[in-house]
């Protein structure tokens, strides 16, 4: 891009900061609302999800990643029950959480290294990243022991624990990604082919228990970036307004006004000749 | 032979004249149809568009949890669109990211999206890429207020029509009106047009039609 027009773009940008204070956080902040994915990551154990008493999700099995949920800002008792008990049982699980304006939470019901049910919250980065780039996110909270994560052939992540998360810039395409155990080369997880988006944050969660057998992989994606103030929506110029079309015109009245002057200055020395 | 300068300054005249009334007859038409959706708050919770979002809460739900309908699917059969639709997000400066392929339309994930009492549900698609031709929204610029625009999502399809078409020069994008979130829901969908930059690869306007709830 010329630099003129990145100005403009960088002054656009600087005039939508002034102009909305909320440009700096994810446009769903401006109702009020917060943001909250739950993932599934205990296998055999299909769920009910409560807030705050109201059941919110009904029959929530493993592997499942439920769409962005849009919740009023505030304080939630989430509770997970067996599918079907009753609303007033005890639950599996339960955790309180601060849902803030603008925030965009992760809840994964998952499995501790020792493979213990727990109720895992993560805060989803939602910085902007460069043009054409999107940021990759893997979070381990599955009942396995350290794991080293590949992208191709290259070691992109080393000793990821239980609980914790890495995140990783790359350009928008697909990463070819495996998981190992720390300082090992066979895969427990993968390859799987992970799409990357430009703008968008690809989490993947090893889920499940290595020793049962169960460990698997799933994905969430979510918008990376404040407000929106400008799209890049082509590139061919197929698509364009015909070139400029006014010089042929511009070409005729010239002509036509040097014939004018000419015709003129004519009449003009014939009558001085008079 | 003695008239010649009275001819030659009749001729330029009309030649002169010509050119200019040509030119007026001839350019490219601006892209200015329709009204634009009034940037006004959200109306009242007897919103149409409220009491679809409730009929798609959360199952069971009492309290205003809302599971965000996520557009699969963008149809405006008047000008031959049947596209998939992907989330994608904003780079550094404020871009909003576009689909690597060009037959697929970008849905910004950080705005609204189809059923929310609020906010601008906004489409990004190519009009062409340089490598692989004519791309999803290459006939946007050919729709006009009235068409219909159904746009999937969360498991059903929203329907919408086109209010008015407009084209902006991108140095002048009323963005702040565009990606707006705190208005009346309208489903706001852009492509790229008007001249092309050949020596930046880009086109110098955004072509953007604002639909509403049909």
């Amino acid at each position: 891009m010329r630099m003129p027009k990145l100005g403009a773009c960088i002054v656009i940008a600087v005039l939508g900061l002034a102009a909305g204070s909320a440009a700096t956080v994810p446009a769903a902040a401006a109702a009020g609302t917060g943001t909250v994915t739950i993932v599934h990551g205990i296998p055999n154990t299909p769920v009910d999800v409560y807030a705050n008493g109201k059941k919110i999700l009904s029959g929530f099995t493993f592997k499942t990643v439920t769409s962005p949920l849009s919740l009023p800002a505030g304080r939630y008792a989430i509770a997970v029950r067996k599918a079907g008990a009753a609303a007033g049982s005890a639950p599996i699980l339960a955790a309180t959480e601060q849902v803030s304006a603008g925030a965009n939470l992760t809840i994964v019901a998952d499995l501790t290294a020792a493979g213990k049910p727990a109720l895992t919250p993560f805060v989803n980065d939602t910085g902007a990243v460069g043009s054409g780039k999107g940021r990759l996110v893997v979070r381990h909270t599955a009942a396995a022991p350290a794991v080293d994560v590949y992208a191709g052939t290259a070691k992109v992540i080393s000793g990821l624990v239980n609980g914790q998360q890495q995140a990783l810039t790359v350009p928008a395409g697909t990463v070819p990604a495996k998981v190992t155990l720390a300082g090992q080369t066979a895969a427990v997880l993968g390859p799987v082919n992970v799409p990357v988006t430009a703008g968008m944050a690809t989490v993947v969660y090893a889920i499940g228990s290595a020793s049962g057998h169960t460990l698997t992989a799933v994905t969430q994606q979510y918008p990376l970036g404040g407000m929106a103030s400008s799209a890049q929506a082509g590139s061919g110029g197929l698509g364009a307004d015909p070139a400029s079309p006014a010089w042929p015109f511009a070409g005729a009245a010239v002509a036509g006004l040097l014939l004018a002057l000419a015709g003129t200055a004519g009449i003009a020395r014939r009558r001085r000749a008079c | 032979m003695r008239r010649w300068p009275a001819a030659a300054l009749i001729a330029g005249i009309v030649l002169a004249g010509g050119a200019a009334a040509g030119y007026a007859v001839t350019r490219p038409p601006g892209h200015d149809y329709g009204a634009v959706p009034a940037t006004s708050a959200p109306a009242a919770p007897a919103d149409r568009a409220v009491q679809a979002a409730s009929s798609h809460r959360a199952k069971g739900s009492g309290a205003a949890v809302t599971v965000t309908a996520v557009p699969v699917r963008l149809r405006i059969p008047a000008i031959g669109v049947n596209a998939e639709v992907v989330p994608v997000g904003v780079a550094v400066g404020g871009s909003l990211g576009i689909p690597a392929s060009p037959s697929v339309v970008g849905w910004w994930a950080g705005g609204g999206s189809p059923g929310q009492p609020s906010g601008a549900t906004v489409l990004v698609g190519h009009v062409d890429s340089a490598a692989r031709g004519p791309g999803a929204l290459f006939r946007l610029r050919d729709i006009r207020p009235g068409v219909a625009v159904t746009l999937t999502a969360g498991g059903r399809p929203w329907r919408y029509v086109v209010r008015a078409v407009r084209a902006y020069a991108k140095a002048a994008l009323p963005a702040a009106t565009v990606f707006a979130q705190q208005v009346t829901p309208r489903l706001v969908i852009i492509t790229c047009g008007g001249p092309f930059d050949t020596a930046t690869g880009h086109y110098l306007d955004n072509i953007i039609a604002w639909a509403i709830s049909a």
